[in-house]
């Protein structure tokens, strides 16, 4: 059976079309995306304009089109934090219904921390030991920790890229005031979470995922993405310090001409990399190594956990 | 500054000096040719970069020829904010390079080390210079990079290294505002490059963790010392002037920088061929 997973993210509109049965990988048949940026769509109460609604129901007609050319049974229509966090959410929510009969769930920020966990501790295995995984999306940042499948603290924060650069750093290049007010901002969130983790003691190993940390890997010389999934790629703490005074002074332009780093997401890799850093440093992560599998896999892995039973 | 007494003596090897086009930005290249000219600089190394006229030889030509400065190096397009300039792929950028200063007479490309992420370009870099060196007179000078550092750590973001002494190339180019970024021994290195020296880029620095380029002497880097080695040894490049002038508050300041930078080069460059033969 054909599985859908439609993934409205904060950034993008995404739907993965998976070939379901237990104990399946989770790996996509088909992929179809959309740059929808809902993240920067907030007007200044945070509600998503009628605009944005009305393209976001269109990318989701779209992608129920695509869901059902690609020969979809069941899809798993979810949203992030950029829905979730909308002042006018049970609108939003209500115009897709109505509009294109898609029953969009709202995940939580612990949910979908917790999903990502699940993702990443099947990706690295038992092996691993104790997790620490860090997710940067558009509009949160996830982290979680464990030695189980679930993980034992999950916590999320609005310190997604998007969100932020939307927010906070109008400039291009961002101006040097604005981006020591949100490092500080950053940095501030963050501590006031770290006592949740550090009790369990160092974790074994710490994973990221996410196109933010991806990128910040790429730019500090990891393989690039063509080389495939089963590359080892990591990111050093040393490398992103040494990278965030100079992605600050660059302009979106001259971002997007670095490896690895798209069009679509050079503007708010200035705001990325500051969360990056922060977490490392607050978190004590010297060095942490990528995992190509995130939130979507880890839906799919959940529900296809699901279908035995 | 007038040495007649010596004018004589110095041989005619005594290295030109040039300013770099990037010593004058935010101004353009073309104000760079015009400056180069009203200073009395012996030529101009082109710093091919975002200002569309740097990636045009036709107009670079006839920059050179109205302001009667000659073109005696090109640095190809290897910084962070050229990746895109003339081609991605970093093989052609050396390639135009090379066809650059072949058709303007130049003598020197200057070559960055890759970056670390450029992973198949740093894998052949030391074999392909020196396969593009066979092919062309003009001197591919591998240039001293330093390590980038944020507070005590470091990350080492150039590959092989940003010390290119460790590896064989046949010309190199010393930064002296890089051996002060990178916090060597920048006559150690002076003589690990010995007579495989090609090219000079003359600046200082004092050490800290931004590659400052400040105006000879102002630093703490050997400059003196090292230019006259140069006299010394007899060395047949160029020295380049790169300064960073972005902070100057105006024209004239810009211009009294850059000819402060002219005189102390030149005068260190004749004492000793005057004191090693007078």
């Amino acid at each position: 059976m054909r599985l859908g997973v439609l993934d409205v993210g904060s950034n993008t509109v995404h739907l993965l079309v998976v070939d379901a049965h237990p104990g399946a990988r989770p790996l996509p048949a088909h992929s179809h995306k959309a740059e929808l940026r809902l993240a920067q769509l907030l007007d200044e109460d945070g509600a998503i304009g009628t605009e944005g609604v009305d393209r976001l129901v269109a990318v989701v007609r779209e992608a129920l089109q695509a869901a059902e050319d690609k020969g979809v049974e069941d899809l798993l229509p979810f949203a992030t934090s950029a829905v979730r966090e909308a002042r006018n959410a049970d609108e939003v929510l209500a115009r897709v219904r109505e509009e294109t009969g898609v029953e969009l769930q709202v995940l939580s920020g612990e949910e979908e921390a917790r999903l990502t966990f699940l993702a990443a501790r099947r990706w690295f295995g038992w092996s691993a030991g104790k997790l620490l995984v860090l997710d940067i999306g558009g509009g949160s940042l996830e982290i979680a920790y464990g030695i189980d499948e679930q993980p034992d603290a999950a916590v999320s924060l609005p310190l997604g890229a998007g969100r932020l650069t939307a927010g906070r750093l109008p400039g291009d290049p961002p101006a040097p005031d604005d981006v020591r007010a949100l490092r500080k901002h950053v940095r501030a969130e963050i501590a006031r979470t770290v006592g949740v983790f550090s009790r369990f003691g160092p974790p074994d190993h710490v994973v990221a995922t996410s196109k933010t940390f991806r990128q910040l890997a790429r730019i500090g010389g990891a393989a690039r993405s063509a080389e495939g999934l089963y590359v080892q790629r990591e990111l050093k703490r040393e490398s992103l310090e040494a990278w965030v005074p100079r992605l600050a002074s660059m302009t979106t332009r001259e971002r997007a001409d670095l490896p690895g780093v798209s069009e679509d997401r050079a503007h708010q890799l200035v705001a990325g990399a500051l969360v990056a850093e922060a977490a490392m440093d607050l978190l004590g992560v010297e060095s942490l190594e990528i995992c190509p599998w995130a939130l979507r896999e880890g839906v799919i892995l959940r529900s296809l956990d699901q279908m035995g039973t | 500054m007038q040495i007649p007494a010596t004018e004589t003596q110095i041989p005619d090897t005594e290295p030109k000096v040039a300013l770099s086009t990037a010593s004058v930005y935010p101004e353009s290249t073309a104000t760079a040719f015009e400056i180069a000219a009203r200073l009395g600089y012996d030529g101009v190394e082109v710093m091919v970069w975002t200002d569309p006229v740097s990636q045009d030889i036709e107009a670079l030509r006839r920059l050179s020829d109205y302001h009667r400065v000659p073109i005696l190096a090109v640095h190809a397009p290897c910084l962070l904010i050229t990746q895109r300039v003339w081609s991605t792929d970093p093989w052609t950028k050396l390639q135009r390079a090379r066809a650059a200063a072949e058709k303007l007479g130049a003598s020197t490309v200057v070559v960055h080390p890759p970056f670390r992420w450029q992973r198949q370009y740093a894998r052949a870099f030391v074999e392909g210079v020196w396969r593009m060196a066979d092919e062309t007179d003009v001197r591919f000078a591998v240039e001293n990079m330093y390590p980038w550092r944020y507070r005590d750590r470091e990350m080492l973001a150039y590959a092989p290294d940003w010390d290119v002494t460790k590896d064989d190339y046949r010309h190199f180019t010393i930064d002296l505002s890089h051996t002060a970024t990178a916090r060597t021994d920048t006559l150690a290195m002076l003589d690990r490059m010995g007579d495989r020296l090609g090219h000079v880029h003359l600046a200082d620095g004092k050490g800290s963790a931004k590659d400052e380029h400040l105006v000879p002497g102002r630093g703490g880097q050997p400059c003196a010392e090292v230019l006259e080695h140069l006299a010394r040894t007899r060395f047949d490049g160029h020295v380049v002037i790169e300064v960073n002038t972005r902070r100057a508050m105006s024209g004239a300041e810009r211009e009294a920088d850059l000819a402060e930078a002219l005189a102390f080069t030149r005068l260190h460059l004749a004492s000793t061929a005057r004191a090693g033969r007078g």
